[in-house]
């Protein structure tokens, strides 16, 4: 699975976090980075453990997760 | 290779506009993601699409849509709408609308485009305060909470927009909160695809002038573990929120549970096709008087 994060989208795990509360396999956590407005970013654990469920796509107010199945 | 995501924004967003000028955490911004899914899900064409919206942080959303829309004056989008709809049936008309604009200074027409049977979607960011303008109690407010214009907690009862919707006559009516993402998603396709009122209200975070937690993800946990799902038992609830007493609204940290679900869905005539049955039968009277 490719799970991506448009960081310049992003408006941080502080006053959002919604990626972190809701991904079942708890694969999204605080990266320890900012992005170029200052936010901090969240980061992808382990993308093998991804079950493609895309709640973390959904639940995005800024439309900056996209999860892929690597095809072929 | 293009993502789904990536796909939804260039086709359908002013991408040159994101990220939003909403405050990080604000729940506006998954409203647009869930609209974003339902109209691609139906692929309903962009230049059939109308967004009409009224004042308010909320009102902010058809902005970031390539698609036609208006923001107009606050309270009265419902009366737009109508209009663009009245003259034009075959558009898909969606109004974006805050707690405050729509059942606050814009209550009566609210009630009066149900009555009617409008075909329009109306989707309420319901964030239970006026956000724009600094977190002021709204009709959605729940009693016992604090907001700027009730330091000392509100002693109004509160209205629960979606059972106004059911009682005054609306054929689809559902609420949801914004940690319910394919639900919402579902509910606003349905909405769009019914004939007549839809009504879609969503329990949406303002974790800046609301406050009733510093974060999204605090309300999507919040929205997660305290919302139960409309049966039928529940008929006379004065709020979305379940409260066991009035004593409870007090307690500070109670919250109540959220009622959840789809409330209305039944099939009466619409506004439009009675009109056009009207304007038919109205235009063979008078060429029958004249022969
Ligand atoms: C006629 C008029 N009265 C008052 C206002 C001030 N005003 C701007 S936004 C707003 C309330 C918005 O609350 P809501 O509809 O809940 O939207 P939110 O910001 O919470 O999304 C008010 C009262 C106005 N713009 N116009
Ligand atoms: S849900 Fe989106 S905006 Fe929120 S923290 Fe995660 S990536 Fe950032
Ligand atoms: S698709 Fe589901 S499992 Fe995969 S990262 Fe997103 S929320 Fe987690
Ligand atoms: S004040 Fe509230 S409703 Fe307005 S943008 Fe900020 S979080 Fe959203
Ligand atoms: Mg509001």
């Amino acid at each position: 699975m490719i799970i991506k994060i448009y960081e310049n989208l992003c408006k941080g795990i502080k006053g959002c976090g919604n990626c972190i509360e809701v991904c079942p396999k708890k694969l999204f956590i605080n990266s320890g980075n900012l992005n170029k407005k200052g936010y901090i970013l969240p980061k992808i654990v382990d993308p093998n453990q991804c079950i493609h469920c895309k709640k973390c796509e959904l639940i995005c107010p800024e439309m900056a997760i996209s999860v892929l199945e690597e095809s072929g | 290779m293009t993502s789904t995501i990536e796909y939804l924004r260039n086709n359908y967003l002013r991408n040159d506009l994101l990220p939003s000028i909403f405050c990080p955490g604000c729940g506006n911004g998954q409203i647009i993601n869930y609209v974003l899914h339902a109209i691609d899900e139906l692929k309903i064409p962009k230049n059939n699409i109308v967004l009409v919206s009224g004042i308010g942080c909320s009102s902010r959303i058809p902005a970031y849509f390539d698609t036609d829309g208006i923001h107009t004056t606050h309270g009265r989008a419902i009366a737009f709408a109508t209009g663009i709809k009245t003259t034009n049936p075959k558009l898909d008309v969606i109004v974006f609308t805050g707690d405050g604009d729509l059942a606050a200074i814009g209550l009566n027409h609210f009630l009066q485009a149900i009555r009617r049977n409008i075909d329009i979607t109306v989707i309420c960011i319901n964030n239970e305060n006026f956000g724009m303008t600094g977190g002021q109690a709204s009709p959605t407010t729940p009693m016992g909470s604090f907001t700027a214009t009730t330091p000392y907690q509100s002693i109004e009862h509160s209205f629960n927009l979606a059972f106004l919707a059911k009682t005054a006559g609306a054929p689809y009516v559902a609420r949801w909160t914004t940690a319910h993402s394919r639900e919402a998603i579902n509910s606003i396709k349905k909405g769009l695809k019914k004939k007549g009122f839809s009504f879609i209200e969503m329990l949406s975070p303002c974790p800046v002038s609301g406050k009733r937690f510093k974060s999204s993800h605090e309300y999507i946990n919040y929205y997660l573990n305290n919302s139960i799902k409309y049966s039928d038992k529940f008929r006379d609830e004065t709020s979305s929120h379940l409260f066991s007493s009035l004593e409870e609204c007090f307690i500070t940290d109670h919250e109540g549970k959220i009622i959840i679900g789809e409330i209305v869905d039944i099939d009466k005539p619409d506004f439009h096709v009675l009109y056009k049955k009207l304007k038919e039968a109205a235009k063979n009277e008078f060429w029958k008087s004249r022969q």
